[in-house]
């Protein structure tokens, strides 16, 4: 590839204006699945184009998650329920407007709060929202909450919360995680975040899922009880459980781990969200199918059963506990 | 998005300045420096496309170096000595570089430097744009000006954002 002889690759200013131009008319209220197919067009056009907008779109991403990180903690759930209440949305106010100034020295007056809830490993907490929502949060998950006259919106940051949500018409309920987005319609459901994929069960009423990525064409499902939707960056999958399986999944609501005929891998991945202490197992005894009902932060009690009834081997390390099957069982 | 796209953001953004800082020193024509990162780009994405490379910093300099050499080549008057030195380059290793900036404390101070190095009426834009969600309506209003300009200065924003947080180089785009 000469230089002369390329002049079909586009100015690396010019390719980065036009970036610029489509990010932020993305960026803006009013996109269209038009605009989107637009957009998509011109990032095939030239490996310019869609380098240029790679690197202005990880810039404004990263921007948003470093902002984000500025805003002190807000307030940090030790009650097993708190009220969000004016007096609390004030002290919210002061702390942002205060982090504002250190940036840039702009005057934040009567802009929409938002305040940040977190569990620890192990933690589960009850958010009472002042609308009648309840929002309850599971282990080692962080939720932002902003609510408005027009609208309420929750960004699940990571983990997996539960919601019961207050139907308002004229003031939509929206659950945000990465580029999907859950829109309430009279509802509880469940969500988990896991990385870049999100998982929503719907047990009552209706909602609707949005994916919106640059990536693929916008996607959108609406739930009705029994729906469980999968969405990746890319792709939103859909299946139905029957009922007694996701109040099963719904077990940590109540401390509880519930497993039928569940991999021994999985139910190790799933002690491991709620406790300190990590599980690992490997071998054949991965794939062992787990049946029964378990307190989840009690480790002691699990590894126990695993010892006297499964037969594993549980070796102890310094910050693991090895679960595997006894040598002479193991095939290789 | 796909693996090679997932790969230049996560791995060839971050050694941006890095890249910027071995044009500098190697091509006396600093207006050329913007043309000349898209071209190494360019080319370490089309091979990322068949097989994400194993070592990227390696792979990335050393691209830039060739694509640097086949310029002073075709640029015919060829300085001897420019050649020797980039033959010499010791950029094969993949050494642990201060290329991971967007890590830890370190990214924090660099937004708030790239913060400070927009104009302030656009910085106000992009923060209640991006700590506050407000939409470009809603900014336009509060801010008492035209929703075009909102426009400008959020698409402005992002290119500033982008060469102080990568490059480090505010002014790189800015042609003579």
């Amino acid at each position: 590839m000469s230089v002369q002889a390329d002049k079909r690759t586009p100015d690396a200013v010019e390719a980065e204006a036009q970036a610029a131009a489509w990010l932020e008319r993305r960026d803006r209220a009013d996109w269209t699945s038009e605009l989107q197919a637009q957009l998509e067009t011109w990032l095939v056009e030239s490996p310019a184009h869609r380098l240029a907008y790679l690197r202005l779109y990880a810039a404004w991403n990263y921007a948003d998650r470093l902002v984000v990180m500025r805003r002190p903690r807000l307030s940090r759930l030790v009650s097993s329920s708190r009220k969000i209440g004016p007096a609390t949305f004030k002290i919210a106010a002061a702390c942002t407007v205060v982090a504002a100034i250190g940036v840039a020295g702009v005057s934040y007056s009567k802009k929409p709060q938002t305040q940040a809830f977190e569990t620890p490993v192990g933690g589960h907490e009850t958010l009472k929202l002042a609308d009648g929502s309840r929002i309850e949060l599971n282990t080692n998950t962080k939720v932002r909450v902003a609510l408005s006259a027009g609208q309420r919106k929750v960004w699940l940051d990571k983990g997996e919360a539960y919601f019961e949500i207050q139907h308002n018409e004229a003031r939509p309920f929206t659950v945000i995680t990465g580029n999907h987005r859950i829109t309430d319609l009279g509802t509880k459901f469940a969500v988990r975040a896991n990385g870049d994929s999100l998982r929503v069960a719907l047990l009552e009423g209706r909602a609707k899922v949005d994916t919106d990525s640059v990536w693929s064409q916008p996607q959108s499902v609406i739930l009705t009880p029994g729906d469980v939707v999968v969405a990746t960056r890319s792709s939103l999958s859909m299946e139905r459980h029957p009922s007694h399986l996701l109040n099963e999944e719904l077990g940590w609501r109540r401390g509880m781990l519930i497993f039928d005929r569940t991999p021994l891998a999985d139910v190790v991945a799933q002690f491991n969200r709620y406790n300190a202490k990590k599980l690992s197992v490997s071998g054949a005894a991965a794939q062992m199918k787990i049946d029964g009902t378990f307190p989840a932060d009690n480790i002691d009690d699990f590894l126990h059963l695993a010892r006297a009834v499964l037969g594993l081997k549980i070796e102890r390390q310094a910050d693991v506990v090895m679960l595997s099957r006894n040598a002479q069982r193991e095939n290789h | 998005m796909s693996e090679a796209d997932d790969w230049f953001i996560r791995e060839v953004l971050p050694l941006e300045a890095t890249l910027i800082q071995f044009l500098r020193q190697n091509w006396r024509n600093w207006s050329d420096i913007a043309d000349l990162r898209q071209e190494v780009y360019m080319r370490v994405y089309e091979a990322a496309q068949k097989k994400i490379p194993e070592q990227t910093r390696a792979f990335v300099l050393t691209t830039a170096r060739n694509i640097v050499i086949d310029r002073v080549r075709q640029e015919r008057v060829i300085p001897i000595e420019m050649v020797n030195d980039l033959e010499a380059l010791g950029v094969a290793s993949d050494q642990a570089g201060p290329d991971r900036v967007l890590l830890g404390r370190d990214a924090l101070r660099r937004l708030q430097a790239a913060l400070d190095t927009l104009p302030r009426r656009m910085r106000e834009a992009v923060m209640f744009r991006k700590l506050d969600g407000l939409s470009h309506r809603e900014i336009a209003v509060r801010m008492g000006i035209a929703e075009f300009t909102v426009h400008r200065h959020i698409s402005e924003g992002m290119r500033a954002l982008a060469d102080a947080l990568f490059s480090e180089q505010p002014d790189l785009r800015k042609k003579p």
